[in-house]
């Protein structure tokens, strides 16, 4: 059953967006922000807020916090991506008022206090990061000069009343979700943005942390965040199941890799095709990338009305029976799926990315509308102008 | 003071099941939930006299790459293309095929079983190509994994070697060695044939028990015993992070559930830092890592004061609880746990898990907590970037 998705915004308040699913045990939440342009000291802010939002506000602990939220499995946390930022957590089925509280208490009343600042300021840019989590980010935060007041400001800055997408998934009825979000933020009126409006500091040359010696070579590019359904097709046929253009050419094909992804990710403009391969051993990054584009060309060019409808046909399993994980992902190696948490996810962001709030059933029926002969032309110049990024341990 | 967990749905409870040990030892396990849109089907063949030794580490995930290719090569890639789905995992107490579909689907599923089961006849380029397929996937394996693996030599010696397997090794399998080795792994008493879904019971036990019949009895095996636990300090070659494990009895054991609950308040306690175990009616480790830093973890968890201990319990409890809860909720995870339960060697019930969960008292907790401690547990942490 489609369920009646209903968005609301309170005056100049934040869009609060309900998804009513009468069988579930449980109700998710997903508050997220608008993330602007960030230059390279506000990539590093975002995230020192990223670990230190859910540290306390002026009316629960942290401890509290994550007391509240751990009743159904998810206890609240807070995820950075290129585009937003949000915190996200469950309740069990009747808590929605202790679900407004606790979203009110930390969009509003989040207190970021400096000896928790000043250990994130240690510890994020020493941090290791796997060879996966560096090909998937590789702009370079810049830690210096971050004071708590700076961060304060950015937090209030991103958390506008304008700037905030709330998605309320699970066990209520239609209308209850809405009226109890609106309940403890109908009095959240904008204050004066504080925050400097010019951006300074550049992002500096990549170097990579590791030493072990894997290399990840990469083509990426921009698509048009308006075109849902063909934007899922074209992930669905290049990355979904071992009949995929990625799986086909690269591991069976050019012996590449043992592990290659293709899949829809956010960018600051709007949403990327990326196909990430992890070369194996001996194998040369720059010719194995040509070897690759040249590859996937020529298999765009036999696709046919079948292998649209074998990609249609995978992600209406992953997306009605679970199967099989979708080509969009929340976060890193997490493909968004069938559960209250991920509907909530999708609802909030087509809100926050498109204006329109979305569901896997309203997405499912956009892609198998989508045309062979409007696939390929924007596969075949998706891979052409494909910029190449390779990541190396040193 | 913490209440009983309890939840307000428990799918598994009162679901029609059935389980038959057949004359030649092999075990059918099937359970019905109504409504489950999809079925899935477990093949799970236990370890018992295959495990790994320094002359045979690897030759069980060898084995798992060649068996799910089936008769043509490509038998996954052949389900995918109907809708059905198989993985595989090897796993140091078994190896597990599964395939999921839609329930109309189910016969496929059993015959994709039945294929697998069938005649194997691996080439030494079928080998070689397998072999090399592992290399590159040993090669990006992640720092976690070993972690883990460097854990469970310093606490078992070789009894505790990965089944992930040793390049050298697997390089030299012949297909003569590997047809034995299945043989081995696939003797009926290593065998369970699980399947849910929304069926007729008795017609799919039969269809399942057809699959299993005509395997003819093996010599006896026994489980290789890991000997005692040894803690200590290890240090993990080409990896980056720090790693705690202590030792469990099986999975539906008061010890185990006093510690995953530390383990969990652990995980809550320490940012970063996440939580392996591997269901098994075995002995094992339970273990938490983290890679972000190789020097955090231990801190905290040496240096938990007794208010840290208090304060994550009831947390730690519910994360235990929930984590239980959601894989049994779920029919395909609740039949596949059954299953390797019964390959290991009881035919106890899953959901004690969760019984054992809400019997642990808070002194057990705290000393379950204590075994993460510097003193009575193996230390893993690896140095390289």
């Amino acid at each position: 059953m489609i369920s009646l998705l209903v968005a609301l915004s309170i005056a100049t308040g934040p869009r609060i967006v309900e998804d009513a699913i009468p069988k579930a045990n449980d109700i998710a939440v997903q508050v997220m922000v608008k993330l602007p342009e960030l230059d390279a000291r506000e990539l590093a802010m975002a995230r020192v807020l990223e670990s230190s939002l859910l540290s306390g506000t002026s009316e629960f602990t942290q401890a509290q916090l994550l007391d509240m939220t751990s009743r159904t499995g998810e206890p609240i946390r807070c995820v950075l991506m290129p585009d937003h930022l949000r915190f996200q957590f469950s309740m069990p089925k009747g808590s929605l008022d202790s679900a407004a509280i606790v979203s009110n208490s930390v969009i509003r009343y989040a207190e970021l206090n400096q000896e928790v600042v000043s250990s994130k300021l240690q510890t994020l840019p020493l941090a290791y990061r796997s060879y996966w989590s560096e090909a998937i980010e590789n702009r370079k935060p810049d830690y210096s000069r971050i004071r708590l007041s700076a961060l304060t400001e950015f937090y209030h800055h991103l958390f506008r009343p304008e700037n905030v997408t709330i998605a309320v998934s699970g066990a209520f009825e239609e209308g209850k979700a809405k009226e109890a979000f609106q309940k403890f933020l109908q009095d959240w009126k904008p204050e004066k943005d504080t925050y400097p409006k010019f951006h300074l500091v550049d992002f500096a040359p990549w170097v990579s942390q590791r030493k072990r010696t894997i290399t990840t070579v990469e083509l990426y590019s921009e698509l048009l965040p308006s075109d849902t359904g063909k934007n899922l097709m074209i992930a669905s046929i290049m990355g979904l199941g071992k009949g995929s253009l990625v799986f086909q050419v690269i591991r069976e094909k050019l012996g590449l890799s043992y592990r290659q992804e293709a899949f829809l990710w956010p960018s600051q403009s709007g949403i990327q095709l990326r196909i990430i391969t992890v070369l194996s051993e001996g194998k040369e990054p720059k010719t194995a990338i040509e070897a690759i584009r040249k590859s996937l060309l020529e298999a765009v060019d036999s696709l046919t009305d079948d292998s649209l409808y074998r990609a249609s046909s995978l992600l209406e399993s992953s997306w009605t029976e679970n199967l099989i994980g979708a080509p969009i992902l929340s976060e890193p190696s997490r493909p968004v799926g069938t559960s209250p948490m991920d509907r909530a996810y999708l609802v909030a962001y087509g809100a926050l990315k498109t204006g329109t709030p979305w569901n896997q059933n309203q997405l499912l029926e956009k892609v198998k509308s989508v045309k062979l002969d409007e696939v390929k032309p924007i596969l075949k110049t998706a891979i052409e102008a494909a910029s190449v990024r390779i990541v190396s341990g040193n | 003071m913490i209440g009983l967990l309890a939840a307000s749905v428990l799918l598994f409870q009162d679901t029609p099941r059935l389980r038959v040990e057949l004359p030649n030892k092999a075990t059918v396990f099937v359970e019905r939930f109504e409504k489950a849109p999809t079925f899935s089907i477990h093949l799970v063949a236990a370890s018992r006299g295959t495990e790994e030794t320094p002359q045979t580490h690897g030759l069980r995930h060898v084995l798992e790459h060649l068996v799910v290719k089936g008769p043509r090569g490509n038998l996954d890639g052949e389900l995918e293309r109907r809708g059905l789905f198989l993985r595989a995992f090897t796993y140091r107490d078994a190896m597990v095929v599964s395939i999921e579909g839609r329930n109309d689907q189910l016969d496929e599923g059993l015959r994709a079983i039945g294929e697998i089961l069938g005649p194997f006849e691996p080439t030494d380029e079928s080998l070689k190509k397998e072999v090399g397929i592992i290399k590159s996937e040993l090669a990006i394996s992640s720092d976690a994994t070993r972690l883990l693996s460097a854990s469970w030599i310093q606490a078992f010696g070789d009894n505790g070697l990965d089944p992930l397997g040793d390049p050298e090794v697997m390089s030299k399998a012949t297909p003569a060695q590997i047809t034995a080795f299945r043989t081995k792994l696939f003797s009926p008493k290593n065998l369970v044939l699980a399947i849910s879904g929304s069926f007729d019971t008795d017609k799919t036990t039969n269809k399942a028990k057809a699959l299993l019949a005509k395997i003819a009895p093996g010599e006896p095996l026994t489980f290789l015993d890991r000997g005692p636990f040894k803690s200590g300090r290890t240090n993990a070659a080409g990896c980056y992070g720090e790693l705690r494990s202590s030792p469990t009895s099986g999975c539906l054991d008061d010890d185990f559930a006093a510690k995953l609950i530390a383990g969990m308040a652990i995980t809550a306690l320490v940012p970063g830092s996440s939580l392996t175990y591997t269901f098994t009616n075995r002995p094992a480790l339970i273990s938490v890592s983290r890679s972000v830093d190789n020097s955090g973890l231990g801190m905290a968890i040496d240096g938990a004061t007794q208010t840290d201990i208090a304060g994550a319990w009831g947390l730690g409890k519910r994360m235990a609880y929930y984590w239980i809860e959601g894989k049994l909720n779920d029919p395909t995870e609740h039949t596949r746990i059954r299953a390797i339960l019964l390959a290991t060697g009881t035919s106890r019930l899953p959901e004690e898990m969760l019984e054992a969960i809400n019997r642990v008292t808070f002194a057990q907790y705290e000393k379950a907590f204590k075994a993460f401690q510097s003193d009575s547990s193996v230390i893993a942490v690896g140095g390289d970037r």
